[in-house]
């Protein structure tokens, strides 16, 4: 089986390089590892780094957001014959050590989503954030994730045909939850550790409110959710 | 007597519809486009050569002042071009998506 590690990245140059660099050979089932970087129009060495590190890059012209990036990736994974995709953020909030455990679960599941366990670090506003998120996550769309915005996630290439999103932005992951509970896919999810390196990046508070709007649009526009 | 603010009435709307004729015949505007403008046009044109008239039909349908019809008709017209460059900047953003992730795609068929 083919594995492919999607990592979208805008303005990463100074983690990238230590991303791909840690993503390890996995054994057993999957007989080959890739890495695809797409770059999201970033201004910086992003792109070079993670060519001089083995990545393939793909790169937007311009920055189109997480959501955009990742399709391209998983698109571009789908076209080089990948059995199993594993997403993750280049900011080195994800230790790609755990793609092991991820995939172990992934053998009884369509998708495995990840869980961060490092609570006291989380910033005061990624806590409020993520409880809103995840009560809002199960009253609309009846899927039991308790961490809806951890990004670090593994699926099958069928899975991917059911769950390929729309939107282009940071609402990708509540998405991606969303097909999941109207495809009635099976998933699991596992505890990983994170590292919050800077405040400053990632969903800040209006990024939540937007998530939202967008999470009650797509509860009212997912036609199949009806049937 | 023709005052000041009938010629500058009349050249506006003649002004607002050569520019609406021009980006006609450039294609940048549809027939629909086109046709909703110079009728805003006209209308003021109209307004400016028999603003009596006006006067006649705002009485008719209940404002006191021609500045409240104006005012109601602002909003409305506003909001009506809100929504038109809502739904463009959405198309076009939908294209420009689509073009920036198929050139990225590009890398892999070579």
């Amino acid at each position: 089986m083919k594995l492919i590690v999607i990592i979208p990245a805008y303005n990463e140059e100074r983690t990238i390089g230590s991303v791909i660099k840690s993503i390890p050979e996995v054994n057993g089932r999957i007989s080959k590892t890739e890495v695809i970087v797409v770059d999201d129009g970033s201004k910086d060495k992003t792109k070079e780094i993670a060519e001089k590190n083995g990545a393939l890059v793909l790169s937007h012209r311009v920055n189109l957001g997480k959501g955009a990036a990742l399709k391209t990736g998983c698109d571009a994974a789908i076209m080089k014959n990948a059995d199993i995709i594993v997403i993750l953020d280049s900011d080195g909030q994800h230790d790609p050590s755990e793609i092991p455990p991820l995939l172990e679960k992934l053998k009884e599941n369509d998708i495995v989503f990840s869980r961060r366990i490092k609570r006291e670090n989380m910033p005061l506003f990624a806590k409020i954030g993520n409880f809103g998120l995840k009560f809002f996550t199960r009253l609309l769309f009846n899927v039991n994730v308790n961490d809806p915005q951890s990004g670090f996630r593994a699926f099958t290439k069928e899975c991917y045909e059911k769950i390929r999103w729309n939107t282009t932005g940071y609402s990708v992951e509540n998405e991606i939850i969303a097909r999941v509970g109207i495809n009635k896919l099976k998933y699991s999810e596992i505890l990983i550790k994170t590292i919050y390196k800077d405040k400053y990046k990632g969903t800040t508070l209006l990024d939540g409110f937007k998530i939202l709007v967008d999470m009650i649009i797509l509860r009212l526009t997912l036609r199949k959710w009806y049937q | 007597m023709v005052s000041i603010v009938q010629v500058i009435g009349v050249l506006t709307g003649l002004i607002f519809i050569y520019l609406d004729y021009v980006k006609f015949k450039r294609k940048e505007f549809s027939t629909m486009d086109f046709s909703i403008w110079f009728g805003i046009g006209f209308f003021i044109i109209l307004a400016a050569i028999f603003p009596h008239y006006i006067n006649t039909f705002i009485g008719k349908i209940g404002f006191l002042r021609a500045l409240d019809l104006f005012t109601i008709v602002g909003f409305i017209v506003m909001f009506w071009i809100l929504f038109i460059v809502y739904g463009k900047v959405k198309e076009t953003n939908k294209k420009v998506e689509e073009f920036v992730r198929k050139e990225a795609l590009e890398k892999l068929k070579k």
